[in-house]
């Protein structure tokens, strides 16, 4: 018995030698993520009309001769022009690093003419696993026990989830945003738990992947204020006096970069949220807006445009993107006039917050369609495989804002804590992770309320995307220092024996 | 056995009588004549294919089924299938590659009308005449009398037909602006075959070109002008659209509009408000065609949506005493399998108007229906060429199909004011729907409307239509089933904030008295 008890021991040694948690989790998240990504009928998400904006930049065109789709089924092949391309990018973003990456990997390995989405999706699929690598490696670093590889199973189970994965094959920014969030989430926490000898390979990929992600969507500008909140942390980093006016520097540069991404936005991007925020947002969640319009200083008619969509999904009364509503609704009102109402409005914004709460863990685009029209499935139909965690996060995390707030505030408590008792003993890890959770807990409250105003309820399980991110990399973060043993302070090799 | 053989009587007579209906079905279909319509290019780079749609308009008007085609895709032998032919050429610079086609249609016998350049030797013997090629000129289009004219743009090129035989008709003159003032005809028709040197979509050009197609098809008819304001949307000014009814109304001409409306949000103030200035503009002369919605990301399985969206319309108008008396639509709708089954099929009048820059079709058959009447909706500013010092629009213009003369909705009582004026300039006797006999009808639903000489049916009822508020026959709105699931999720969100708040309280208390305990513990009792 002792013999195969001692040869069982033997075998998990020598397993946990060759299959570290880290390397565990990645292998499992490319085998689901290149299931979905590259084996025909490959599964992505259909253009629902945002695409252009990542395409026609970059040079890709939709192919002439074929029903393009939107909504109901991905688009595999794309058209890459061949001559002087006029098109200018409408919007300040770093998302077309990303796909002028593809482009080229395309053009090397595959077709001068004929862009194949596969390889947006290799893109993001090798960043996302150098970020998945990482990312379990901080949560179970430095500890050397088999319950890590539980925290492995969690990382895939949650961000293997076929909804994040299934955006890589789309030109939405998502997919980059969530793997530019784990990098960035990493390198702090490695940083806290001292993991490499030298820090700054580590401080430069977290400031790179930082404004990268700042930087990739107009709506992620407001995130530029929560990562300053993570990056005070860097503060409190033991021996770093000197450097700190780089922390400071840094700081500054996060803040431009939110600025730039702000204020560089192109009109038409504009139009579309400040058309949502309206049609999806003040008309939305009240009996009959017709009054308030008219004391708003507004044509009550426009009451009739709840629920209409900027680019109508098959019909619509109006077509808003023509010049009718530019010239005779935009005009009328701005952000400052939204926001005036919604403080006026108080119950109404309450009903639209709880709205957001509902939608905040359905991370899964509903509104589009996530197979080929190859592969012969209804036009719309969505994936089901391995969308567990979505599924049961959507289903069972309660739909008010309110106990969004309270969870936030009891998380804040808990690890200032740790914070508290890290700060008394002259360490840095709870420090550290305490600015990187409120960092984060800042985008789970307040991304939903610029999305609200910013844009109403148009698209919101897309716009809040950064939401469910923070969360679930919280609440992993919380389950993994609850296994090891670091909740209330800094990691001690001593208490894991207790 | 006398039973029996009347029995036998009786089934044998029903089965011959509905043979005898079944054969005579198509024979009554094919009274309406069917036309492939055969173009060269759509040469989008010179808006040309707007070219095709108007012809298409024209032919649905005057009852005519066109079946439109490249000729690049024509395939031997189908000309058959038709009464009539029409080669249009769009881009004369470029020879047609197809073989089969100019062979089938040289040795087609239906009816043939060639427009635009590149007339063939042989087409030109068939209409009995010769060519002559017009270069460099400014030409001036008028009618025989030579009472209505219109200028043209200058033509680099064009071809005309002379020696014309005797039996020709001629409709129009092309008359040059040299010094010998010569004529030449512009639409030309020997026996079944036709030639219109050039086409155009708007102004006296289209008026001819349609008289040309209605005499060759043999739809000769006269029609008044129905004077419509288009563009009408629930988002329009309000206000302006009610003046405009009242001065319409004030100055006795009847009108119609053409107006979007939304299937939801009945209960709205802001709706109740578009309802109530419709039921003014139908109590004052006017009469209201339902404009199909704009069209986003659709499919070819879009119908069944399409269907149910109009029919929310339908039904929420009529519950606000609203009826239309005809669907109004871009004309490629017509030229579309799902919008014309789900959509257009519901009414017997239609408004055909012109395309917008980027159709978006579900599913294009190119193979257009005729209605009851379809009516060619032209833009007004297309009659207001001034040639020679006098508007068209001032000469009383025979039109040779239902036509609707267009205005867009204006935006501000400065335009409407504008546009009354361009309205008082064209000297028209407007078509009155109330007083000349028009019945139309919309089927939707289980709904009927129907419209009589002024009077409107619903379901068969006459209706008088009240100005003021009416008390909406509000249908008990339909509650969906909540889900227990979705319940449970509800109350648990509920609770879980109840228990959180609860705990929160607790924990704060347990803080402050264990914070007591633990200094009591250190005071020396």
């Amino acid at each position: 018995m002792t013999t195969l008890k001692r040869r069982v021991a033997r075998a998990i040694r020598v397993f946990e030698k060759i299959m570290p948690p880290p390397l565990l989790a990645v292998l499992i998240c490319a085998l689901l993520a290149g299931y979905l990504t590259f084996v025909p009928p490959i599964n992505g998400l259909a253009d629902n009309g945002d695409y252009y904006r990542a395409m026609y930049s970059n040079g890709i065109y939709k192919l002439l001769g074929t029903h393009y789709n939107y909504f109901g089924y991905v688009t595999q092949k794309f058209g890459l022009m061949k001559y002087y391309n006029e098109y200018r990018s409408v919007n300040f973003s770093s998302q077309p690093l990303f796909v002028k990456l593809a482009i080229w990997l395309n053009k090397l390995f595959y077709s001068k003419s004929i862009f194949d989405i596969r390889f947006m999706g290799l893109v993001n699929y090798g960043f996302y696993l150098g970020s998945i690598y990482m990312i379990t490696d901080a949560f179970t670093y430095p500890a050397k026990r088999l319950r890590n590889y539980v925290i492995a199973g969690l990382v895939v189970f949650i961000f293997g989830d076929s909804s994040f994965t299934l955006y890589f094959n789309s030109f939405f920014a998502e997919p980059q945003m969530l793997s530019m969030t784990l990098y960035s989430f990493a390198a702090i926490l490695l940083l806290a738990r001292q993991r490499y000898r030298h820090r700054w390979p580590l401080i430069i990929l977290y400031a790179i992947s930082t404004m990268l992600l700042i930087s990739s969507k107009s709506q992620n500008a407001p995130l530029a204020l929560s990562y300053v909140v993570v990056t005070l942390g860097l503060l409190f980093l033991p021996n770093f006096k000197a450097q700190r006016l780089y922390i400071f520097v840094g700081m500054g540069l996060l803040l431009v970069t939110g600025g730039l991404t702000y204020k560089l936005i192109g009109s038409s991007f504009t139009d579309i949220n400040q058309y949502q925020a309206f049609s999806h947002g003040v008309l939305t969640q009240t009996g009959d807006p017709s009054k308030d319009l008219k004391k708003g200083g507004i044509d009550e008619q426009y009451a009739l445009m709840k629920d209409q969509d900027y680019y109508a999904k098959q019909f619509a009364t109006i077509q808003p993107s023509q010049s009718y509503v530019k010239k005779n609704l935009l005009p009328n009102y701005n952000f400052a006039w939204i926001v005036k109402y919604y403080a006026t409005h108080l119950k109404q914004f309450g009903r639209l917050m709880d709205l957001t709460a509902a939608d905040v863990m359905i991370t899964q685009v509903k509104a589009v369609g996530d197979y080929t029209k190859a592969s012969g499935q209804p036009a719309g139909k969505q994936v089901t495989f391995f969308t567990g965690w979505s599924q049961l996060a959507g289903a069972f995390f309660p739909q008010k804002f309110a106990f969004d707030c309270l969870l936030a505030v009891a998380i804040a408590m808990v690890y200032a804590v740790g914070c508290y008792n890290d700060l008394r003993n002259h360490e840095s890890e709870g420090v550290l992770r305490f600015f990187l959770v409120l960092g984060l807990l800042t985008m789970f409250i307040f991304v939903p309320i610029i999305s609200i105003v910013g844009d109403g309820d148009a698209d919101l399980a897309k716009h809040i995307f950064m939401v469910p991110v923070s969360i679930d990399l919280i609440f992993i973060l919380f389950v993994s220092d609850i296994l090891n043993h670091r909740l209330w302070h800094a990691y001690h090799e001593e208490d894991q024996t207790s | 056995m006398k039973l029996k053989w009347c029995r036998w009587l009786l089934s044998i007579s029903i089965v011959w009588c509905g043979w005898l209906f079944a054969t005579q079905l198509p024979v009554h279909a094919q009274t309406t004549p069917t036309v492939l319509l055969a173009y060269d290019f759509q040469n989008v780079a010179n808006n040309d294919q707007n070219k095709i749609a108007a012809i298409q308009r024209i032919l649905t008007s005057l009852n005519v089924q066109v079946k439109t085609e490249a000729i690049a895709d024509y395939q031997a032998g189908d000309m058959q299938k038709y009464t009539g032919v029409i080669t249009l050429i769009n881009w004369p610079q470029t020879k047609l590659n197809n073989a089969a086609f100019e062979r089938d249609r040289q040795h087609f016998k239906g009816i043939k009308l060639h427009i635009g350049q590149n007339l063939t030797a042989t087409e030109a013997a068939g209409l009995q005449a010769k060519r002559q090629m017009l270069y460099h000129q400014q030409l001036m289009l008028q009618n025989h009398a030579g009472s209505i004219h219109q200028l043209l743009a200058f033509s680099e090129t064009m071809l005309t037909l002379k020696q014309l035989p005797a039996k020709a008709q001629t409709i129009g003159y092309l008359k040059s602006q040299s010094v010998d003032q010569r004529q030449y005809p512009y639409g030309t028709i020997v026996g079944q075959q036709g030639y219109l040197p050039y086409f155009s979509t708007g102004g006296y050009s289209l008026v001819l070109a349609a008289q040309t197609l209605a005499k060759l098809f043999g739809q000769v008819g006269h029609y008044q002008p129905l004077l419509t304001i288009t563009k009408v949307t629930p988002y329009s000014k309000m206000a302006v659209l009610e003046r405009l009814s009242r001065d319409l109304y004030q100055r006795g001409i009847p009108f119609a509009i053409s107006t979007t409306t939304v299937g939801a949000n009945g209960h709205f103030k802001a709706y109740q408000r578009f309802a109530k200035v419709l039921r003014l503009v139908e109590n004052r002369g006017g009469v209201i065609f339902l404009k199909t919605p704009a069209v986003g990301g659709v499919t070819a399985s879009s119908g069944p949506g399409l269907a149910t969206l109009m029919d929310d319309y339908l039904v929420q108008f009529a519950q606000n005493q609203v009826f239309p008396v005809g669907i109004s639509t871009s004309a490629y709708w017509n030229q579309d399998r799902i919008y014309r089954n789900y959509a257009l099929k519901k009414a017997d009048h239609v408004l055909l108007l012109p395309n917008p820059t980027n159709p978006v079709y579900a599913k294009q058959d190119n193979q257009s229906m005729v209605f009851k009447q379809s009516i060619y909706g032209l833009d007004a500013a297309s009659l207001e060429t001034v040639a020679k010092g006098s508007s068209l629009g001032q000469l009383a213009l025979d039109f040779p199909m239902p036509t609707a003369v267009t205005f867009t909705m204006p935006n501000s009582l400065k335009s409407l004011k504008n546009m009354e004026r361009r309205i008082t300039k064209l000297n028209y006797q407007w078509f009155n729907p109330a007083t000349q006999g028009t019945t139309t009808k919309i089927t939707s639903g289980t709904a009927t409307f129907e419209f009589q000489h002024g009077t409107y049916f619903l379901n068969g009822q006459a209706t008088t239509i009240k100005t003021g508020v009416t008390k909406a026959k509000t249908l008990a709105p339909v509650k969906p089933t909540e889900l227990w699931v979705n319940r449970f999720f509800k109350t648990q969100g509920t609770v879980l904030l109840v228990f959180f708040v609860v705990t929160f309280a607790v924990f704060i208390l347990f803080i402050f008295v264990g914070r007591r305990v633990y200094l009591n513990m250190f005071k020396r009792k």
